[in-house]
């Protein structure tokens, strides 16, 4: 449990809260990247950058505001995106796409979808539909943030979060809405 | 909806533990790395930039403080002045705070009611007001050269006799004491009519002083005239009281001149032989000079804000659909600006304004690729009891519709002299400004990517598209301006300018553009 000795240890440097508290939420921390960030071998680098910002903002912790566990998926979750905008600068250009017709669909079905057949789904998944749709779907921002966040429109979000949708449908559900989808 | 997504939420976030590499041991370095990189350590080039920074912020502030200061100070110098001598040291130069010199010329003999000449600035003439009305209330008697003036004494109902004798004292500097009369020894003062406040009539003429107002009404202070003593001159050109020099202009040194009157608030010199002349001299005691109420009409305002550009061009082609839109994006804006006053509320304006613009240009392209594929799987028949199935293949069409868009941010920078008319509306504490004029803009530099005919090109200073090096804007500007004092104040504007040449160059393009701009910043005058 973090307590606030524990926050003073960190902003005191100690190497031993610094593990302990790396121990303790690098199960959680790596839940979140390992679906920003697909390509494993960037995967180590983006868990350093994550745990630096943690260890390095957790003066800006406000206990009041926020329980701990979340303000690091937060911190989480920002420093992935910042990652990939390092990372894939070239790749995540969300104006530089093909166009596609767009409806409406729900997720209403993706929980027939296992956790393996999840990822394998997500992987497959444009980068920039996948990371609007974990942004929105998944940690829950909404799409002013997303926009700030990809230094983009709220319109480019909202219009890429219906594309993601739209592209998980066509590639999971058939016309009469079967799931039809093999992960092989 | 919520449920599903939670559902889905739980499974994505999962955790299963940590892949083998990231153990806390593996890992330390690297975080450790990177926390040296968010906090990187100062390197020289970084602690001199970060100390001129700070310097030149400390330097803005000190200069700042150091002008509101002055003007402060000014002000609490003449108030405070003023209170010293109105309060405590009563001299018979009072009121008279400003460098002005008025003769005025009294017929002892045809008395008139002559008033005081106008004084140089307004505000001379504001503090001269009472002194017109008391000069107005001057009357002479003709025959025996009494010289009444009424009203005079209002500032100080409690006139002592060493305040007298300190009013003589400062006197008595200006004067030989050789070519003191007798008339106006202390002795004189004290044991004559000023003491026992009678009339001195029998001392022959006599120039008399009486108060109607307060408590001292009815009061009268006498001096005794000295026109007959010919002993009384001014010899020394430089008319000094209390170490600082008056006007020579003040004295009539063309004629047989006598100190005439010392007494209250406003007190004058009167000097006078067949005429009177009346010497307003200024309130400088204490102060190195005499001080003074010049105004230049001057005034310097600095400042900054943001500046947005309109948006160059608008194009839609037909051939490839290419659509092309340029959108506003704020830039700043720094100027110094100097005034000079030409009327009341009127005054001129020029400086140089540097301003950092940019737009935003998207382009969209669109493209339909349609091509036929040949041999394309387009049906697959299985029989339900045997389990064959029947592969069929065909020639189709296929459409394939492109689209990107791309964003680019332009960049234009001038520096820019306005030569601007303002007029002023002084409301309390607060003025409304308003100004128009013209703004001449030389580009700096030009960079960025737009429309030229089908073709999106980028461009920088060397190609056409800005090639003009000077542009030509009218403008108009509305301001407020809070007046901490009456030197240093503070406004915020908004203008808005249109140019009305062509700032382009290139074949097909007109980029005539607006610019708008809000403001704020600070005005001293001088």
């Amino acid at each position: 449990m973090i307590d606030q000795t524990f926050i003073l240890k960190i902003k005191e440097k100690d190497p031993r809260a610094f593990q302990l508290l790396y121990e303790s939420y690098a199960p959680y921390v790596y839940a979140i990247v390992k679906n920003y960030v697909f390509d494993e071998s960037y995967r180590k680098d983006a868990m350093q950058e994550v745990f630096a910002a943690i260890f390095t903002s957790i003066k800006n912790y406000d206990a009041g505001k926020a329980e701990f566990k979340t303000w690091v998926g937060r911190v989480t979750v920002n420093q992935s995106i910042s990652f990939l905008r390092k990372t894939y600068k070239h790749k995540l250009n969300f104006n530089l796409e093909l166009y596609s017709e767009v409806s409406e669909t729900e997720t209403s079905r993706f929980h027939e979808l296992s956790r393996e057949e999840l990822e394998k789904l997500l992987h497959k998944m444009p980068l920039g539909y996948r990371t609007v749709f974990l942004l929105y779907v998944i940690d829950e921002y909404d799409h002013k943030e997303i926009a700030a966040m990809l230094d983009i429109t709220q319109e480019t979000s909202r219009s890429q979060l219906m594309r993601a949708l739209s592209w998980i449908r066509s590639h999971i559900f058939s016309q009469d809405n079967v799931l039809r989808y093999e992960f092989r | 909806m919520n449920s599903d997504n939670n559902n889905l939420k739980n499974k994505i976030r999962e955790e299963q533990g940590l892949p083998a590499g990231f153990e806390w041991e593996n890992m330390q370095a690297g975080i450790y790395s990177q926390m040296g990189k968010m906090n990187p350590k100062p390197t020289a080039i970084s602690k001199w930039t970060s100390a001129i920074k700070w310097t030149g912020f400390a330097i803005v502030i000190a200069t700042t403080a150091i002008v509101a200061f002055l003007a402060g100070s000014i002000s609490s110098h003449k108030k405070m002045a003023s209170q010293k001598l109105s309060t405590s040291q009563p001299t018979g130069i009072v009121e008279n705070k400003y460098q002005t010199k008025t003769t005025n010329h009294i017929d002892p003999v045809h008395p008139t009611n002559e008033t005081l000449k106008a004084p140089k600035s307004n505000q001379t003439s504001q503090s001269l007001n009472s002194n017109n009305q008391n000069s107005n209330e001057t009357s002479s008697t003709s025959q025996n050269q009494v010289v009444k003036k009424e009203g005079i004494n209002k500032a100080n109902p409690t006139l002592q006799k060493q305040d007298i004798q300190n009013i003589f004292n400062s006197t008595t500097q200006t004067y030989n004491p050789s070519d003191h009369p007798a008339h106006l020894s202390n002795d004189a003062i004290k044991s004559g009519s000023m003491e026992n406040n009678k009339p001195a009539t029998e001392t022959g003429n006599v120039l008399s002083q009486t108060s109607n107002k307060g408590e001292d009404e009815g009061k009268q202070l006498i001096v005794s005239d000295l026109s007959a003593n010919p002993e009384v001159s001014h010899q020394n050109p430089s008319f000094n009281i209390s170490g600082h020099t008056a006007n020579e202009e003040a004295i009539d040194r063309k004629q047989h001149t006598v100190l005439a009157s010392l007494l209250t608030r406003p007190a004058h010199f009167l000097a006078f032989n067949s005429k009177i002349n009346c010497s307003l001299v200024p309130e400088s005691r204490g102060l190195n000079k005499p001080l003074t109420n010049k105004d230049h009409g001057l005034d310097l305002l600095a400042g900054g804000g943001v500046s947005l550009l309109s948006a160059h061009f608008t194009t839609t082609t037909a051939q490839e659909t290419v659509l092309s839109s340029e959108s506003v994006v704020p830039g700043n804006l720094y100027y110094l600006i100097l005034g000079k006053k030409i009327g009341k509320n009127l005054r001129l304006q020029t400086g140089l304004e540097y301003q950092n613009l940019w737009t935003r240009f998207d382009y969209r392209l669109e493209k339909t690729f349609n091509g036929p594929i040949s041999n394309q799987l387009v049906e697959i028949h299985i029989n339900a009891l045997t389990g064959d199935s029947t592969f069929i293949y065909a020639d189709t069409m296929i459409s394939i519709k492109e689209t990107r868009t791309i964003r680019h941010y332009n960049q234009l920078q001038v520096i820019s002299i306005p030569f601007m008319a303002e007029y002023e509306k002084r409301v309390g504490q607060w003025s409304v400004l308003l100004a128009g004029g013209i703004a001449a803009h030389f580009r700096q530099s030009a960079s960025g990517r737009t429309l030229l005919g089908n073709e999106i090109i980028g461009y920088n200073n060397d190609q056409p598209i800005h090639s003009s090096f000077l542009g030509i804007s009218i403008r108009s500007q509305l301001g407020m301006m809070w007046h901490f004092n009456e030197r240093v104040g503070i406004q915020t504007s908004v203008s808005g300018a249109k140019s009305i040449n062509n700032w382009s160059s290139a074949n097909g393009t007109n980029y005539q553009p607006w610019l708008l701009s809000f403001s704020a910043g600070m005005r001293y005058k001088f």
